[in-house]
Parts: structure tokens; C-alpha cells; sequence
């Protein structure tokens, strides 16, 4: 009886290894736990944007790149079961409030495994930049 | 015979009014949007969109271009050099470059276009200066691009990486010949045929 339930808890703990392998799941972990520097509380305003994508914000960060550029990061993480495809876009406004026409702020793809993260990025055409806006969809491809 | 003739008109009627239905009317798309046309084989604006994005997102970030010896720094904008079998439009990535260094006041761009030709541009842009009576700038910069790819099959499934590589290399001063800032851009397409829409 003993022997009967250690063989199904083997072949259960089997099936769901190969179960996991099977559908790509990366397992995450950081070095790092508290919020970076340039980090903005702006993560609750993204996640109400990627919500009905099935993914999740972790962090938004905006600082200079080695320009002296603005550079928009969003770390998005995938809790989900299956990948998921989404495109993203960042516009940026200048101190008016104004949108910078930019070539810069074009429609990009991202991918993102079962369980894993990326993260999103855009860069401010001009030094006039200040604020940027993000737009997500959903894409199958 | 008479439900066999109705019978055979509905049907004809069926089949000739359901390829109208599932037809598509041409309307306007976003060239890098996930609306547009997808094939397995062929570089699609789509990718060009997606490449020029990558390529500016890149050099605006590192600044490549304050490494110049002026500034606002003068580049030379090559030919991109195509070494797949797709067919496709290279100028317009290097187009959407040139537009935004120019607009965005980066850099001074000169605009060249097909292979080889650089030397005959510099010619005549030296001409041009001496109807004028000055001298002609040496670019600060040559941006350089070469696309390839590698074909890979399993059954009746493709797989088509297409990489697209770009360099700044520095044209004068104590660096000439030197990049310096570089990108590589790797697209792959997976499947038997194209897609449309989502």
C-alpha cells in the first residue's frame, strides 16, 4: 500500500515536471529586492492598462540613458500558463503636455514566456521630453 | 427532380455567395502594425518598422553620435547591403533613420543611396561647394547596414532568421575606422504560410 502510493506520488511529481517542460515555464528569481532609484509610482496606472492582457507590472522606471535622454523601463512579468504576445507603444510629451512626433514612438512587439518577465523600453526623441504615455494590445504573433 | 433541381440551385447559390462573404475589402492598415500581412520567407514592412524602431532606439540611447569631432556630427548614410533572397525595400529603414537624425537635429545626414556609390556622392557634394567657394565637410560618421539570413526546415515548416546588423564608424579624427556604436537585430518567422490580421 505504502509502495502503491509512493510509485503515484513519483508518477504525479513525473507527470508534472514534464507537464512544465512542456509548456515552456520559466522560474524566476532576483538578486534584488528593494525598488530601484529611478523608479516612478506609476506601476498600479500600467497594470490597469495590461490587466486584460494577463500580465503584470513590477516596476516603472524613467531616468537618463548615457545620452541624457529620457529612457522609459517597464518590467513585465508573465504569471500566466501559456506565453503571451503584446505590442506596446511610448509617446512622449514635452512640458506643455504636448505629444514630440517621433519615429521613436512606434508600435513594438514583445514576448513574454509562462512565468518569465521582460521588460519594456522606449527612449525620448528630445531633451524636451519630460512624461510618456504607453498604449498596449494584445498580439497573437 | 424538381427538389433535386431546387435542391442544386441552392447549393450553386450557397458556394457563389460564400466566397463574396468570406472576402476581404482593402482597406488601411498600420505597415507595422499586427493587421498587416505576415509571410514566413520574405522581409515585411512590418520588420522594416521593427528594425528602424530597434536601430534609432539603440543609437539615441548610447549617444553614439556625441562622439563625433562636430556637433551637430556629420553622417553618411550607406547603401544597406541586401545578402538574403527576400526582396525589399532597404532604403526605407535607413529613410526612417535619416528622417529622424534630421528632424530631431542629432546629426547632419547625407543621404546616400546604392552600392558603391559613396565616392561619386562625395564627388559631387565636393562640386557642389566649390560653385559656392567653400570646403566641403568630411563626415564625422559612416552608418553602415548589412542584412542575412539562414534558412532552416522541418518537414513542411520554415524557420527564416533574418539578422540585420548596423555600425557607426568613425570617419575622421584619431578614431577613423573604428565603430563607434554597433546593433544587431535578429527576426524569426516560424511556419508553412503568410497570415493576415490577428
Amino acid at each position: 500500500m505504502i509502495n502503491d502510493s509512493t510509485s503515484l506520488n513519483r508518477c504525479l511529481a513525473f507527470g508534472v515536471a514534464v507537464a512544465l517542460v512542456g509548456c515552456g515555464t520559466v522560474n524566476s528569481v532576483s538578486t534584488r529586492s528593494t525598488t530601484a532609484d529611478s523608479a516612478v509610482p506609476h506601476v498600479k496606472q500600467v497594470n490597469d492598462a495590461i490587466d486584460n492582457l494577463f500580465l503584470k507590472a513590477r516596476e516603472v522606471r524613467l531616468a537618463p540613458a548615457k545620452s541624457g535622454l529620457l529612457e522609459a523601463q517597464v518590467d513585465v512579468a508573465n504569471d500566466d500558463f501559456r506565453v503571451r504576445r503584446f505590442m506596446y507603444r511610448f509617446d512622449w510629451l514635452d512640458a506643455a503636455g504636448g505629444v514630440i512626433e517621433s519615429r521613436l514612438s512606434a508600435w513594438d512587439s514583445a514576448i513574454v514566456e509562462s512565468g518569465g518577465s521582460t521588460t519594456i523600453r522606449g527612449i525620448a526623441p528630445t531633451r524636451d521630453a519630460v512624461d510618456f504615455r504607453l498604449q498596449v494590445r494584445a498580439s497573437d504573433r | 427532380m424538381s427538389v433535386f433541381s431546387a435542391t442544386s440551385l441552392t447549393l450553386g447559390l450557397a458556394t457563389s455567395v460564400l466566397p463574396m462573404g468570406c472576402g476581404s475589402q482593402p482597406k488601411y492598415v498600420e505597415p507595422g502594425g499586427s493587421e498587416a500581412i505576415m509571410t514566413v520567407g520574405d522581409v515585411d514592412p512590418r520588420e522594416i518598422e521593427r528594425v528602424s524602431l530597434v536601430m534609432l532606439r539603440s543609437m539615441m540611447k548610447e549617444g553614439a553620435f556625441s562622439r563625433g569631432e562636430s556637433n551637430p556630427p556629420i553622417v553618411m548614410l550607406e547603401a544597406v547591403v541586401n545578402d538574403t533572397a527576400s526582396e525589399f525595400d532597404g532604403q526605407a529603414i535607413t529613410a526612417a533613420i535619416f528622417e529622424e537624425l534630421t528632424n530631431s537635429g542629432t546629426a547632419k545626414v547625407m543621404m546616400i543611396e546604392g552600392p558603391n556609390i559613396s565616392e561619386r556622392a562625395r564627388r559631387e557634394a565636393v562640386n557642389r561647394f566649390k560653385e559656392t567657394g567653400q570646403e566641403p565637410p568630411d563626415p564625422d560618421f559612416a552608418l553602415k547596414m548589412r542584412v542575412t539570413s539562414v534558412r532552416r526546415s522541418a518537414g513542411s515548416t520554415k524557420l527564416y532568421t533574418f539578422y540585420f546588423r548596423m555600425e557607426l564608424v568613425h570617419q575622421s579624427g584619431p578614431n577613423l575606422g573604428i565603430a563607434a556604436w554597433s546593433k544587431q537585430e535578429s527576426i524569426g518567422k516560424q511556419g508553412e504560410k503568410g497570415t493576415i490580421g490577428f
